[in-house]
């Protein structure tokens, strides 16, 4: 993939006036877009429909690379937990949820990619906890194992840092970089927190969403 | 293999938790417990009926029966306790009905005080039923009621049963003795058949004698016409002869004044002749007239004591005595009229005279004779015709003795046969007569228990209760699977299929249990574990395409309320035809009806035919609602999603 391509697209929910309201944009491969903005102002929905798991209002998607320009596939995407939306499967241990996932995308070998991606993410420790048993920054990284399992073209994570110490999220950080630089577009949501949002290469501000009124 | 992949998967998340693998196993039994207990619980009432507390209040003050004092409600109580499967309380009647009110007792049979009297009153002038008294209390227990009901039913049955061979005893007792009385009868009728044979002989006899009698009859009928055809001649002879002597008369005028003339004189006596000729011709026919008369009594007796044959006798009589003092002056005339002529003229015409009103007179008299014979041929004519009648009456009579002699005959011999065929002592004959009509129950397919008459009805339901049950612990709704690459249907089903596992166990365990722990009879085990399982599989796919198609909330709530729906309309316990006509609409729709019905093929009925149209109506909901399952996922999520996650 070279770049990701958005077409008029829009977002539109009843009960909210959305800035941006529409956008045409490219973000070329190995960038990180933050959807930054306070919670409640659409930015799990934009980050979902550009993912292509939900509908956009208007506009559409493309991936462009060498073959030219086509429509995001299921494969091109990585997502990791969204909270009470996409969890984690809480009785599953990571190393079950990461083989799982490499068979479902028929991803390689389970076993080297499932060590690779343990390893890449330092979760061999805890490959054999339940997620549920497990705190929040590893049930993160396990995510973001478990969605880059298949080598997607996008990731989408949805407030990562949340509940997170600094430390915690500038180390998960430098290793989302990488991923980034080795094969990887990625699109977060994140509150106004203005270091994560300095770490990105492209910007979608949503603080001047507002509710609608009668 | 992504089918594989996510039912593995499933299978995982629900292994790796101790809770859920708790409540799993919980659900598996859920079927179990609902089916298993209640069918435990109601395996076999009826045979715990010793169990069930009744009071027995014997008020009964007997009676008397050929000197000897009876107790009919005694014997009552005693045969009810030795014969009736009860929990028996011998008690009085405050007791029993306070009982029956509370907790004590569930129903109160009572003897009442003049029970054997009302028994020993059906050989009096005034029979009465006598009268035992059941009480229910229909609200405390409404089952025990119908309990109640069927053993009153029992009782009065035994009850009649043995008074009615009692009555019936007796009266055969008094047949019995009445044997000799019928052999006598019998023999009576016989001889008395001998006797009618007799009478019948006398009456052939009769009958010859009659026919006799009608032969002569008809002689003297023949005898009477011919008297009064010559009594006619003679009469007609006679008027001639009256008519020749008016002439002579006329004539010896005519000789006075001519009495010289020879040739008139010769012409008189030539007349004369002929007179007297005429004259004896009469005599002649009066002769074979009278003896003709004479004869008849000899063939016919009573004709002597007839008053017309008298009277004609009589006539006959005169007339041939007026007969013969003619013949003798005619004669003298004859043979003196020369010398009359001759000398006295007018003596002779005084003497002609006298013989015309002799002649005269004797006319008169044939005539009266000629009336007399009318009178005697119309009589023997009504004596031939009533003759003829007695005759064909004594036919009549002797064909009917011969009929009433038969008669007696078989009188005698039906009697002789009916003392003969009651040799059957009356101690066999009295159960018969108590009990002449007895109903045979052809059972084709004879279900012993109540539970096991209650399992097709009840498994099907616990197997529906338990699939909903397994969606409250194993999540039908995972948005993760929405990141799988595959379509969202492959999901579906590796979902169903992690499923599948324990709709199995929950059939197999509890068909086991309810087989083999509690003893349900199978015609087909075979059948019985496959249609359970079809039932069981069946019952979450329905469930999950309702769950699916409306949601977690609403889906359970539809299938809660198909679950009612079901319970009412399947026919599982009152025969469909029995219920409201809103519930006989729906139950062809409703899986639960194919349910029933198949099981009860193939626990009791062994209907092939059942089976097999039962398992393809279920496999038909089975697939509709799987593919409605399958056909319904979608793979994008909704902006409700992302506000109410489920």
């Amino acid at each position: 993939m070279e770049s990701l391509s958005l077409r008029k697209f829009s977002v539109i929910h009843k009960g909210l006036n959305y800035f941006p309201f529409s956008i045409n944009t490219t973000w070329e491969a190995n960038s990180a877009v933050a959807l930054y903005g306070p919670s409640g102002t659409g930015r799990t929905s934009w980050l979902l429909s550009i993912g292509g798991l939900m509908s956009p209002s208007t506009g559409e998607v493309f991936i462009e690379g060498r073959g030219g320009q086509r429509p995001l596939k299921p494969r091109d995407i990585g997502v990791g937990p969204i909270r009470d939306l996409i969890p984690l499967f809480p009785t599953l241990t990571i190393e079950e949820h990461i083989k799982m996932h490499i068979r479902l995308f028929r991803a390689g070998s389970i076993k080297q990619r499932t060590h690779q991606l343990l390893q890449n993410w330092r979760l061999e420790t805890v490959k054999d906890q339940r997620v549920m048993d497990v705190n929040r920054h590893l049930r993160m990284r396990a995510g973001i194992a478990v969605a880059l399992a298949h080598q997607p073209h996008l990731l989408l994570l949805d407030d990562p840092e949340e509940g997170m110490t600094g430390s915690e999220w500038q180390h998960l950080w430098a290793d989302l970089s990488e991923t980034i630089a080795q094969y990887s577009m990625i699109l977060i949501t994140t509150t106004m927190r203005e270091e994560t949002v300095k770490l990105c290469s492209h910007h979608l501000d949503f603080s001047q969403t507002t509710e609608a009124h009668p | 293999m992504n089918i594989w992949t996510v039912t593995r998967t499933e299978w995982l998340r629900i292994f790796r938790d101790k809770i859920t693998r708790l409540s799993l196993i919980a659900v598996i039994f859920v079927p179990l417990l609902y089916s298993g207990l209640y069918l435990y619980a109601f395996w076999d009432p009826y045979g715990s009926l010793e169990h069930l507390p009744v009071a027995l209040v014997n008020e009964d003050a007997g009676g008397s029966k050929d000197g000897k004092t009876v107790q009919y409600g005694k014997d009552f109580v005693k045969s009810m306790k030795e014969d009736i499967q009860l929990d028996w309380h011998e008690t009085d009647n405050n007791t029993a009905m306070q009982g029956v009110k509370g907790d004590t007792y569930y129903l109160v049979v009572r003897v009442p005080k003049d029970f054997t009297e009302d028994i020993l009153s059906v050989e009096g002038d005034h029979p009465r039923s006598a009268q035992l008294n059941f009480t229910l209390n229909e609200g405390k227990n409404y089952i025990t009621t119908q309990i109640s009901k069927r053993l009153e039913g029992q009782i009065r049955e035994k009850v009649s049963n043995e008074f009615t061979k009692e009555y019936v005893q007796n009266l055969l007792d008094i047949v019995g003795q009445s044997k000799g009385g019928i052999n006598e009868a019998a023999s009576a009728a016989n001889q008395l058949a001998d006797g009618v044979e007799e009478l019948n002989d006398g009456i052939q006899k009769l009958k010859k004698g009659t026919d006799e009698a009608s032969a002569a009859t008809k002689q003297f009928t023949k005898g009477t016409s011919q008297l009064k055809t010559g009594l006619d001649k003679l009469a007609d002879g006679l008027t001639k002869l009256d008519k020749e002597v008016s002439k002579l008369m006329g004539a010896a005028k005519n000789t006075q004044s001519q009495i010289q003339g020879s040739k008139k004189i010769k012409q008189f006596q030539t007349q004369l002749a002929t007179a007297q000729k005429t004259f004896d011709q009469l005599q002649r026919i009066e002769g074979n007239i009278r003896r003709d008369l004479e004869s008849l009594p000899e063939n016919y007796p009573k004709l002597s004591s007839d008053s017309s044959y008298q009277e004609v006798m009589d006539q006959t009589k005169e007339w041939e005595d007026t007969s013969e003092n003619l013949k003798t002056p005619l004669d003298q005339m004859e043979n003196r009229l020369p010398t009359l002529l001759s000398t006295a003229a007018t003596s002779g015409l005084s003497q002609v005279n006298q013989l015309t009103s002799s002649i005269h007179k004797l006319a008169q008299g044939a005539n009266k004779l000629e009336k007399g014979a009318d009178e005697l041929d119309t009589g023997a004519k009504k004596l031939d015709k009533g003759m003829q009648k007695l005759s064909a009456g004594i036919n009549d009579l002797a064909k009917g003795s011969k009929k009433l002699a038969a008669g007696n005959r078989q009188l005698g011999k039906k009697l002789s046969q009916a003392v003969a065929n009651s040799k059957s002592p009356s101690d066999k004959l009295a159960p018969v007569f108590a009990e002449p009509v007895k109903t045979k129950e052809i059972r084709l397919f004879p279900v012993s228990q109540y539970g096991t008459g209650l399992a097709p009805y009840f498994l099907p339901l616990s197997l529906w209760v338990g699939s909903v049950m397994t969606f409250f612990v194993v999540p039908i709704y995972d948005a993760r699977w929405k990141l799988a690459p595959h379509p969202p249907s492959i999901t579906a089903l590796g979902k169903y299929l992690a499923l599948l596992p324990i709709g199995l166990l929950q059939a197999l365990i509890t068909g086991l249990v309810i087989h083999q722990g509690l003893g349900l009879p199978l015609k087909s085990t075979l059948a019985f574990y496959g249609f359970l399982m079809i039932i069981a599989w069946m019952s979450i796919s329905i469930i999950g395409f309702l769950i699916i198609a409306c949601g977690n909330g609403l889906g359970r709530l539809l299938s809660i309320v198909v679950l009612l729906l079901q319970l009412i309309s399947s026919g599982g316990t009152f025969p469909v035809e029995l219920l409201p006509s809103s519930v006989q609409a729906i139950h062809p729709f409703l899986p639960m009806t194919y349910a029933v019905n198949g099981l009860r093929d193939v626990i009791a009925l062994d209907n092939p035919a059942g089976i097999r149209n039962s398992s393809l109506a279920l496999l038909a909901f089975w697939l509709f609602t799987l593919c409605g399952w399958l056909f319904f996922q979608r793979r994008q999520f909704r902006p409700q999603d992302i506000n109410n996650p489920t």
